[in-house]
């Protein structure tokens, strides 16, 4: 436990720059359009691209970060320190999935933080239409769980492409996006073949979960979880085959 | 090498799967038949599709009757004022699951001077695969309420007090003498030929009012919060960051017309631009 909390402090090390940036970035923007839209010269919709941007922006750059991340232990030659290290692949793969994660978990926060602080009283009317303050935190804490379980899931595949990319040797990048494209499709074709197996798992009242009702009664929306539990499955099988090629096939050239 | 080899062998092996895959089940066939992620979002649009009905009819002489209130969902309510003294209602029960259609129906009842339907029944006491359409005939002068979430409101005609809940629904009225209430939210409003004191409420919609010449005249207060506002009516606007206020009086401007909206359009015309007095 020990050697992988320091595997995680490492990984979480190596990324407070990127984050850092990210952060000031994402809070400059967000001033800028505020102090645009307080002068008069931006209509307030032009808050809505302060908060689209780096929402759109983030996922893509947290993907390409968990490749960097992979990348840069071949580049600076540290992989050969990983692979002779006393721990399992799982756990470097694992450390630095998590540190992707607190990555984007401190850059939600920044996300969220500068629409409250910069554009709240903008938005007044809608908090007004909205149920109450425990509601708007309790459902962006669940969209936030399920966008990391979702982003999780994502840079599993992206790792998976690296150390594939890395086993073929040529045309790296071509062969990892192919990769990538591959493990997607793969996961939803498995989770429909396991599909039957899982009928009997009830469907998730997203209403109740999101307390949508509260919102307005009517309101149903229901999560068949029976393809999605395969697809889990095979994710989690996929960061085992990822980590298991890390540690036993990998070459560490090139 | 011998792994490279079984690497490539396995990329290869799965990209002949996946060509086959999607040239064998289509992209249409995954959406409509295969979903590895399966929403099921209800109350789900019932009515066009749905294969299952359930009519019934209920009319009554207004005698003590003055108020109707009337509470649908997925599906439509047509409404018009007639000379009749009947109050006739047809109502029509959809779903696309013909078990679920037998444990709902459409319940009237009368309280006071006040005679109600709505849906009523399911096992679950949650409405899903159902829906409900409306037929509404009522007699001139009588105060109706209507409450709909997910589909149309159309009113055609009508002489009374009329008062509209909406969300997630358009609302169309073309012609109305009285008095109207709208509250909607998530549906375009569609007010033609209006004749009388109007009060709305809406949030994320598109809202078009065209008033007639009423004797009286009207006295607008407009409010639009992160909005637009249109007009022919000469109001004058007062024009702040985010928020639109807007005053004006037509004739003697005795029939308040008020209206909220949010994060919406609203135009409003009337058929007498020279008639305004600002």
């Amino acid at each position: 436990m020990t050697r992988f909390l320091r595997l995680l402090r490492k990984d979480l090390y190596a990324s407070r720059l990127p984050m850092g940036f990210l952060s000031g970035i994402t809070i400059g923007i967000m001033l800028f359009v505020r102090l645009r839209v307080s002068s008069g010269a931006w209509p307030v919709q032009a808050a809505v691209a302060a908060v689209a941007i780096p929402t759109f922006f983030l996922p893509l750059w947290l993907l390409w970060q968990s490749f960097q991340t992979l990348r840069i232990e071949w580049r600076e030659d540290t992989v050969y320190t990983l692979l002779v290290l006393p721990v399992p692949g799982w756990q470097v793969m694992l450390s630095k999935l998590l540190s992707i994660l607190a990555e984007y978990t401190v850059l939600f926060v920044v996300t969220v933080g500068g629409v409250l602080v910069f554009f709240s009283n903008l938005l007044q009317p809608m908090w007004e239409t909205l149920p109450g303050t425990s509601w708007v935190i309790w459902n962006g804490f669940i969209v936030y769980l399920g966008s990391l379980a979702a982003l999780a899931g994502f840079v599993i595949f992206v790792q998976l492409a690296f150390m594939v990319s890395k086993m073929i040797g040529k045309v790296q990048g071509l062969v990892a996006i192919w990769v990538w494209v591959l493990a997607t499709w793969f996961v939803s074709r498995v989770g429909i073949l396991l599909e039957p197996l899982f009928r009997w798992v009830p469907a998730l009242p997203v209403h109740e979960l999101f307390r949508l009702q509260e919102l307005d009664q009517g309101m149903i929306i229901q999560w068949n979880l029976a393809p999605q539990i395969g697809v889990w499955l095979a994710t989690l099988g996929l960061f085992y085959l990822t980590s298991y090629l890390f540690e036993h096939y990998v070459e560490i050239t090139g | 090498m011998k792994i490279r080899r079984i690497t490539l062998g396995v990329l290869i092996l799965l990209t002949v799967l996946f060509i086959a895959d999607v040239r064998v089940f289509r992209v249409d066939d995954y959406v409509n038949k295969q979903h590895s992620v399966h929403f099921q979002i209800g109350p789900r649009t019932v009515s066009p599709k749905a294969q299952f009905k359930k009519v019934t009819t209920f009319s009554h002489s207004q005698g003590e009757l003055t108020a109707l209130v009337v509470k649908g969902r997925m599906g439509t309510i047509d409404l018009r004022s007639t000379d009749s003294p009947e109050l006739t209602i047809h109502a029509t029960v959809v779903s696309t699951d013909e078990a679920e259609l037998e444990t709902w129906d459409v319940e009237e009842t009368t309280r006071n001077s006040e005679i109600r339907y709505e849906l009523a029944g399911g096992e679950s006491g949650v409405f899903q695969n159902i829906g409900v359409d409306y037929i509404v005939q009522v007699p001139q002068g009588m105060e109706v309420h209507i409450e709909q979430q997910f589909g149309e409101v159309n009113v055609e005609d009508f002489v009374g007090y009329l008062d509209v809940y909406t969300r997630f629904t358009n609302l169309t009225v073309q012609g109305l003498q009285g008095s109207v209430t709208v509250d909607n939210q998530f549906g375009d409003v569609n007010l033609q030929e209006i004749a009388g004191p109007l009060s709305l409420t809406d949030s994320y919609s598109t809202s078009n009012i065209h008033l007639m010449t009423i004797d009286g005249g009207y006295d607008f207060d407009v409010e639009v919060i992160n909005g637009s506002l249109k007009h022919n009516a000469g109001f004058q606007v007062d024009i702040q960051p985010n928020h639109v206020r807007a005053h004006g009086q037509w004739g003697e401007g005795v029939h308040p017309v008020v209206i909220r909206s949010s994060f919406g359009t609203v135009t409003v015309q009337t058929n007498k631009i020279s008639a305004i007095n600002d």
